[in-house]
């Protein structure tokens, strides 16, 4: 990642629109690949990095330097993105996960189309994951965080981290059995 | 008798976060633990198999929808240092720099102010003919109201106070710059300006400072004419040879 440099994060601060463009220019991968892999959807993660970014600009005055920019920025797109997928959960309740199991069972040897079914099976549960569990097992698996830096970017003791994502496996082994 | 390894343990093994240390042998060793590892390596490695849309990654584009939900940007920014200085993180550190500042701009004061002249050095403040010329007005002014200060009387009322102590000031800066330069004339004379000055800034009774005053102005008339002779006919008045 790009380190941005402090007086850009300075001028960014006091309101400076050219600086923040550049800050948004060096993060904006990041930011747009994290939302992504949190909210799964191209459409919402838009929306978090948007307003991930309007976020930063209103507290980047309060940014106080005891984490990298790199970190804070990560958990505002943490947070921002668990925010809108509860906000989403309310409106549009997802499928329960017994749901998963009433789909067709695997028959015969392991195919192609088998393994589509594997990667459907694993998208559509993730996407049923709860935003805390999704949070916490795509940090761990896919963006490679540490279970104590998973901790404190969702604000979560070590336990209850782990426990999260322990969660989160079980439902995944559950609706993928069929294949276990 | 060896402890039952959970799945929550296998899970933790497989994201190199496990505590026991003897734990990945203990694992190699027995068979049943192995299979149960596998079959929990198996599962998680179907995460790798999810497919996620890729977004365009377009930097420019995120900027360009966000630019528009912006605040207005402030009229003017501070300067960087300052924003530096005013972090609230660095308050006690800024707040004890500005003290250090004051307290090195008294020390200062302490150590050079009282052997210092209060303005320029003379040879600096008194370069080019411009300076000698504003002397010269001085002087011409300090005449003029000495010529006001003998003539006064009931009917040409009293000096303009502010006249007074415009000139009273002017004459302190003069004064000071002259003081360490090889003119004494000039110096006493300018001295005694200010002492009739003082007086009449203070409202003293005049008729004690009448005979002084005109010495004055006899001494003011004479140099009048060595810093600011009379321009010959046809000829720009000019500043005599430089005064300091």
């Amino acid at each position: 990642m790009n380190k941005t440099p402090d007086h850009i994060l300075q001028r960014a601060a006091a309101g400076d629109h050219q600086a923040f463009r550049q800050l948004v220019l060096d993060h904006s991968h990041h930011v747009q690949r994290l939302a992504l892999r949190l909210t799964m959807d191209p459409s919402s993660a838009d929306d978090v990095v948007q307003e991930t970014f309007l976020k930063v600009y209103r507290k980047l005055g309060s940014y106080r330097r005891e984490s990298s920019f790199h970190t804070w920025l990560h958990r505002i797109t943490v947070n921002t993105a668990m925010d809108y997928l509860r906000r989403k959960q309310r409106e549009e309740p997802a499928l329960p996960p017994e749901a998963i199991d009433s789909q067709q069972q695997p028959q015969g040897e392991l195919c192609v189309l088998e393994q589509a079914e594997i990667r459907e099976r694993a998208t559509r549960l993730l996407r049923q994951l709860s935003p805390l569990e999704r949070s916490a097992l795509s940090l761990r698996h896919f963006e490679g965080y540490s279970i104590r830096e998973i901790g404190s970017l969702l604000q979560l003791g070590d336990s209850a981290c782990k426990q999260a994502i322990f969660r989160a496996v079980k439902k995944l082994r559950h609706a993928l059995e069929p294949w276990s | 008798m060896k402890q039952t390894v959970s799945d929550e343990v296998l899970i933790l093994l497989y994201y190199g976060e496990h505590e026991d240390p003897d734990l990945p042998a203990r694992v190699a060793r027995e068979p049943e633990l192995q299979r149960r590892f596998d079959q929990i390596s198996a599962t998680l490695a179907c995460l790798d198999e999810v497919q996620i849309p890729a977004t365009s990654n377009d930097a420019e584009a995120v900027w360009a929808r966000l630019a528009p939900a912006l605040p207005p940007q402030p009229p003017s920014t501070r300067q960087p240092w300052l924003n530096w200085l005013l972090q609230p993180r660095l308050s006690l550190a800024g707040g004890a720099a500005l003290a250090a500042v004051f307290v090195f701009a008294f020390w200062l004061g302490g150590r050079f102010g009282p052997n210092q002249p209060a303005v320029p050095e003379p040879d600096m403040a008194w370069q080019g003919a411009d300076l000698n010329r504003f002397l010269a007005r001085h002087l011409d002014d300090a005449e003029r109201w000495l010529s006001h200060y003998s003539n006064q009387s009931a009917a040409t009322g009293a000096l303009d106070p502010q006249w007074t102590r415009r000139l009273l000031n002017d004459n302190r800066f003069f004064r000071l710059s002259v003081a360490s330069t090889e003119q004494p004339r000039l110096s006493r004379t300018l001295d005694q300006l200010e002492f009739i000055l003082l007086h009449t800034a203070n409202a003293s009774p005049r008729q004690a400072l009448q005979p002084q005053s005109q010495r004055v102005l006899f001494q003011l008339r004479l140099l009048r004419q060595q810093y600011n002779p009379a321009p010959r006919a046809g000829e720009q008045n000019h500043v005599s040879p430089p005064i300091i």
